[in-house]
């Protein structure tokens, strides 16, 4: 039996669900964090997958996904890098980053 | 053939004047903190004018031989000098109050500049990796803005939850991208469009879920019901200008680019994601304008008038035809002014008493009636009354709505502007009926002022003079559909 | 002199009001100092008004000498803004319609006006916000003129959304007072205003909307003809006409959005003569009349039309039968009056609902000038407290007993000419709505002259010292003292001896309307062959030129004795200056009437059915009317209220609540999709 696109799709979605439910479940910021570089990782084998199987209607191969995965990467690391520093910063204020502790601003 | 980078200028503009203005500020700790942002305000007039050159100029920047990433065309020049515009109203009303209430002022103007050019990045681009980056360049500004008063527990609040959805939003949004790149084999808009026309009448499961996540990843950016949550919370923590450039900036960058990615890339599925958005349109606007009604917080009350607005805007987007692009761009710049005229407004009285409550603008009208009737002129534009810009941009978007068969639409629209009314009003009441707390009249600074008169000035001009803006947004509009 | 009109001059009629108001705007900017005194901007302000006045009296004269009289005078139409998108061309003209109907409308519009501005010279007199007042008002006018000479839907809903916005900025001219024991406070009742007549003007954007996908055009002409050809499907006409009807039901008080109406009259009364009786509240009927060959297309139209005005008409008419304040008796009485043009327009009476419009502007805008006037003497519009005020001021009681008259139909005065066709029409249309005009026009004369009696008969009941109407000085806390004016201005109110006649710039246009109030239904007097109804009728396709009813004895006598009838049963009742009338008081009048008949005790019974009937069912639809159609309104507004207090509960706070609605919503989008789509 060999790997087809179905199942580097279905690895990848679940991957995603992953991700989705620690980014929805978990209170931490930092861990909704991880949850959510799990999301992106997800998409980067979506993008890597098709791009190892789609082929353009004049027969060349598809660099698109090739180039999509790695600023994917970039953007990913400047993210965590922002959120940290954010997370940091509300930390000091509040000696928390418990986000359900985090709730002045409502309704 | 190389790509012509001349198509580019105002955005070198921007880009190397914020390193200006950052070494300005950095090599000179003594200058008052309100110089960096006139500087920064006169790159941003100056990328405007650059970006006015480019009228009739309808090219593509190619990366590589066919892959058009850029295209700069009409459409692009409008939203370039109305980002531009937004800009330097923004940077006017945010000198005096960075220069009260916050530090770093050197980098807070410059990550304006930046998140202008992120902005303009977004309008131009025609494949989607690059429009995604400049979507990026943009958000990461914002959460950079919103958590700008680092010692406020509010600011900082707002910066993390924004930030934290941001980026699950954007996952969203990239596993949606990957999907239609799974799908059409490109990602650039025409190709795309072209898949998505040869694709027969099949819908593929990756396509639906694919225009699910990408609507909800930009329904985050422009704050659509039920990916607005963040919104009112963000607009309170942030610095007050800033929350002006939520509202404009943001708002007009995501509109672009969502109206220009669904009427070229994905016109050919229209039929599909019609239905869809016009139903967030509807829930959207009668979400934001019910919920206003309880305001009392006057950021978030226009928070929520903004989801309202937000609602109308995308009536076009749903409509997705010419005359729905021309009343888009339209309604873009009227809301943009009068809201700029809105903010500064509340910028102004919240120098002077350090507070954003509806209820602490008892007796305005007594204490500054300049403000107050200005501020009377700006809420009854965005409810649409005539004479104001807001009736006719607002009465577009309807017509557009109706003309393309989304006449239910255009209906909730016409009453969710009446509920808007309502609130708008308690407003006025308190500014103009209610006794001051605080006796005393107070000044505007003589340069928000001119700010103040410019912008009101314009609300009416808008009003009554409609023709010029709206021939501008039907030439622009005009340049999507082409084909 | 009237034998031809430039366009220029006509829009000089427009334009003149809106110079007055901008060059009061402008004064503003002047330093407070060396400002120009208030009384030379009034001034300027009505001579302005004269001017515009004048150049309407020219148009109609021209109208009038036409080769056809009343036959439209066609200009070209100025393109304000095209666009040209696709295959859709919109092209938003601005242009006038020049006829009959408009050229009445012009006149009707600036006379009153110019009246009322020049009465705000003394009603108004002293008020600090008196520039602004003028401003206001001369502003009001241009909108209410434009929208008449509106020969497009967009350029008149424009308007017609400003007549409203001036509406709420004069009834909320004096936003700073506090609400008087029982009513509402002005600002209060502004927002009120502006929001229910809002609620109609959804209807009718949504109508604007529709014409213009079908038609393509918002030219009224084209529309009528289009309409009238039935080019496009009935229901859309239907739809069209119902749209624009509640539109027009908002701005003209018709059930169930009159409640607006009687609060409204916390503004100054001057206003409540221009806005809240002679004009906008007229726009309605207006609007009515100018798509007349739209709602002819359309039965279904015609028959609401004709019905809510039945309503409207009777609920209102009892209403005005128990109300204590002079101001809401003619506020009622108004709204009433309204209703009788929506039936008459409703049962196919295009002129006589008009011929009502004009005279009805003529006396009600001189019956509120007078109740101003009384409220100059007595600080007061509560008429429990006034009484025997034909003494002190004969000029105002003599006016007012004319507009009285005019409006309860009383030979030859002008209200009866238009009432009485009113009623012919209906006669001929359905029976059981002439009864109903029937019974107003006796409900009418009845609740009239109880004013009038209460009001100037009688001994004086000593007025009120200090407080008075919502604008009486006595209240307004310190910091609000600029803004807080006497409602009559200037006068002193506290060394209150006796009532007195309100000075000439006030009792001379209560004189001047009194000459149409007399006169102006001789303009379609049957023996004159009716003139008016021809030139009204030029405006309107020749297929709907009907030729009038012919006058018919039976109705005018009818008509005539039971206002008569109305007039002797207020006499009997209050005319002994009583203010409160005991039950078994109620039955004298039935008494003196048959007392020489034999079933003497069978009729005391029915006279005190009738007394419950009074006491019972018309009290009970004064509470009605305040509780439930009020409160349905209200309730809208509550609901509204109530539904955006839960909504506002998902705001958390909680980033992951957020998060979640977010992913919620998206797979929800998915669920949608399929179900549509994969169906």
């Amino acid at each position: 039996m060999s790997v087809s696109l179905e199942h580097y799709l279905v690895v990848s979605a679940v991957l995603f669900g992953i991700g989705l439910w620690i980014a929805l479940a978990k209170r931490n910021a930092i861990i909704i964090l991880m949850g959510i570089e799990l999301m992106l990782n997800a998409v980067n084998l979506t993008l890597v997958a098709f791009n190892r199987f789609v082929t353009l209607a004049d027969g060349r191969p598809a660099l698109a996904g090739h180039v999509f995965v790695i600023f994917v990467i970039t953007v990913a690391a400047a993210e965590a890098a922002v959120a940290l520093a954010l997370a940091v910063s509300v930390y000091r204020t509040r000696s928390t980053v418990d986000i359900e502790q985090i709730d002045l601003l409502k309704r | 053939m190389n790509p012509d980078y001349s198509l580019l200028i105002p955005e070198y503009i921007l880009a190397v004047w914020a390193a200006l203005v950052v070494a300005v500020d950095v090599m000179m700790p003594k200058l008052r903190r309100d110089v960096p942002a006139y500087l920064a305000a006169l790159g941003a007039l100056a990328a405007g004018i650059a970006s006015v050159l480019y009228i009739d100029v309808n090219k593509g920047f190619e990366a590589i031989p066919g892959v058009t990433i850029m295209h700069v065309d009409d459409y692009t020049t409008y939203m370039r000098v109305l980002l531009c515009g937004i800009a330097v109203f923004i940077l006017l009303m945010s000198a005096q109050f960075v220069r009260m209430r916050l530090s770093h002022a050197g980098e807070y103007s410059a990550i304006v500049l930046v998140a202008t050019l992120g902005g303009m990045l977004m309008v131009e681009g025609t494949e989607l990796i690059t429009s995604w980056i400049a979507l990026e360049l943009l958000s990461f500004c914002f959460y950079t803005l919103v958590s700008f008063a680092r010692r406020e527990l509010r600011s900082n609040e707002a910066g993390l939850k924004y930030m934290l959805l941001g980026a699950f939003s954007t996952a969203l949004f990239l596993y949606g991208l990957s999907l239609i790149y799974g799908v059409t084999g490109t990602t650039t808009y025409d190709g795309i469009a072209a898949a998505l026309s040869n694709r027969g009448e099949d819908l593929t499961l990756a396509l639906v879920v694919g225009f699910v996540f990408i609507i909800a990843g930009l329904g985050f950016k422009v704050a659509a019901v039920p990916f607005h949550m963040y919104t009112p919370d963000a607009y309170q923590g942030a610095p007050l200008p800033i929350t002006a450039m939520l509202s404009t900036t943001s708002k007009a960058a995501a509109f672009a680019l969502f109206f220009r990615l669904f009427t070229t890339a994905f016109l050919p599925a229209h039929e599909e994601w019609k239905w869809m958005i016009a139903l967030i349109a509807a829930v959207t606007m009668m979400w934001g304008n019910l919920v206003a009604l309880q305001q009392t917080n006057l950021r978030r009350l226009f928070a929520y008038s903004s989801i309202g607005q937000v609602g109308f805007m995308l009536i076009a987007v749903a409509a997705a035809t010419q005359d729905a692009g021309s009343s888009l761009l339209f309604h873009m710049a009227g809301y943009a002014v009068t809201n700029l005229a809105a903010f500064t407004i509340i910028v102004v009285f919240f120098n002077r008493e350090g507070s954003d409550e509806i209820a602490d603008l008892a007796g305005l009208a007594e204490r500054q009636p300049f403000l107050a009737l200005a501020m009377v002129t700006a809420l009854f534009s965005l409810a649409g009354m005539p004479l104001f810009a807001g009736f006719f941009t607002k009465f577009m978007l309807f017509v557009s709505g109706w003309d393309a068969g989304l006449e239910w639409l255009s209906g909730v629209a016409v009453v969710a502007s009446l509920i808007s009314l309502y609130y708008y009003l308690m407003v006025i009441r308190q500014m103009y009926v209610i006794a001051p707390r605080v006796p005393g009249r107070f000044r505007t600074p003589a340069l928000l002022w001119g700010v103040i008169a410019v912008l009101v000035v314009g609300v009416f001009f808008l009003g009554i003079w409609p023709a010029p803006l709206l021939d501008a947004a039907d030439t622009a509009a005009a340049f999507l559909f082409r084909a | 002199m009237f034998d031809s009109i430039n366009e220029f001059q006509v829009w000089l009629i427009y334009l003149l009001p809106l110079a007055s108001c901008l060059l009061i705007a402008a004064q503003y900017v002047i330093p407070a100092p060396i400002r120009p005194n208030p009384r030379s901007l009034s001034t300027l302000s009505i001579l302005l008004m004269a001017g515009s006045f004048l150049l309407a009296l020219q148009t109609l004269g021209v109208v009038m000498n036409a080769a056809e009289p009343g036959q439209m005078v066609g200009f070209g139409e100025h393109r304000w803004l095209s666009i040209a998108a696709g295959d859709i061309h919109l092209d938003v003209p601005i242009g006038i319609r020049l006829d009959g109907l408009t050229a009445v409308m012009l006149v009707v519009v600036t006379a009153v006006a110019l009246l009322v501005q020049f009465y705000s010279q003394g009603y108004m007199a002293g008020d600090p916000g008196y520039p602004r007042y003028y401003a206001f008002l001369s502003l009001f006018t241009t909108s209410m003129l434009g929208l008449v000479l509106a020969d497009n839907m967009l350029m008149l809903f424009m308007h017609w959304e400003l007549v409203g916005l001036c509406s709420y900025l004069l009834i909320g001219f004096w936003f700073a007072n506090p609400a008087r024991p029982g009513y509402t406070s002005p600002a209060a009742a502004a927002k009120k205003a502006f929001i229910v007549t809002r609620a109609g003007d959804v209807g009718f954007l949504i109508a604007i909307l529709l014409i213009w996908t079908r038609t393509h055009t918002f030219n009224i002409l084209e529309i009528q003809e289009i309409a009238e050809a039935h080019r496009i499907p009935d229901h859309i006409i239907t739809l069209f006409a119902l749209g624009v009807f509640a539109g027009a039901a908002g701005k003209s008080a018709q059930f169930p959005l009159h409640t607006w109406l009687p609060d409204a009259m916390e503004g100054p009364t001057p206003v409540s003569a221009l806005i809240h009786a002679a004009t906008m509240v007229a726009a309605g009927v207006y609007l009515v009349a100018r798509l007349f060959p739209v709602y002819e297309a359309s039965e279904q139209a015609m028959d609401v039309v004709a019905i809510i005005g039945a309503i409207t008409a009777l609920v209102a008419a009892t209403m005005g039968l128990v109300m204590r304040d002079l101001k809401r008796v003619l506020a009622y009485s108004t709204i009433s009056q309204l209703g009788y043009m929506m039936l008459a327009l409703g049962v196919g009476g295009l002129v006589a609902g008009i011929f009502h419009l004009m005279n009805h502007a003529f006396f009600k805008a001189m019956l509120f000038l007078g109740s101003g006037s009384v409220n100059h003497g007595t600080n007061t519009f509560d008429m429990h407290k006034m009484g025997g005020l034909r003494r002190y001021m004969p000029i105002t009681f003599a006016t007012f007993v004319i507009g009285s008259l005019s409006l309860a139909g009383i030979p030859p005065l002008s209200g009866f000419w238009s009432k009485d066709e009113i009623l012919v029409d209906a006669w001929y249309e359905n029976k059981l709505l002439f009864a109903a005009a029937l019974t107003v026009a006796f409900m009418t004369a009845f609740y009239m002259f109880r004013a009038v009696f209460l009001t100037f008969f009688g001994e004086y009941r000593g007025g009120e010292p200090g407080g008075g109407h919502g604008g009486a000085s006595a209240h307004g806390d310190e910091s609000h003292d600029a803004h807080a004016q006497p409602d009559g201005g200037a006068h002193a109110p506290a060394h209150h001896a006796m009532p007195h006649e309100s000075p000439l710039v006030m009792w001379l246009p209560l004189a001047i309307l009194a000459v149409p109030s007399i006169l102006s239904g001789l303009v379609n007097a049957p023996f004159f062959h009716h003139p008016f109804g021809d030139f009204i009728l030029q405006s309107v396709p020749e297929t709907l030129r009907h030729e009038p009813h012919p006058f018919n004895w039976g109705i005018a006598i009818s008509s005539s004795v039971l206002a008569v009838l109305g007039i002797a049963f207020a006499a009997l009742l209050y005319a002994g200056g009583r203010v409160r009338v005991p039950l078994s008081l109620l039955a004298r009048p039935f008494y003196v009437l048959f007392s020489h008949k034999y079933f003497l005790d069978e009729l005391y019974e029915r006279a005190i059915v009738g007394g419950i009937l009074y006491q019972g069912v018309w009290r009970l639809a004064a509470w009605f009317d305040a509780t439930v159609v009020d409160g349905a309104v209200n309730g809208v507004a509550r609901f509204t209220r109530g539904a955006s207090a839960i909504m506002r509960r998902a705001q958390t706070g909680s980033e992951q609540s957020y998060g979640l609605m977010l992913t919620g919503g998206a797979a929800l989008m998915v669920l949608f999709l399929f179900i549509t789509a994969l169906r």
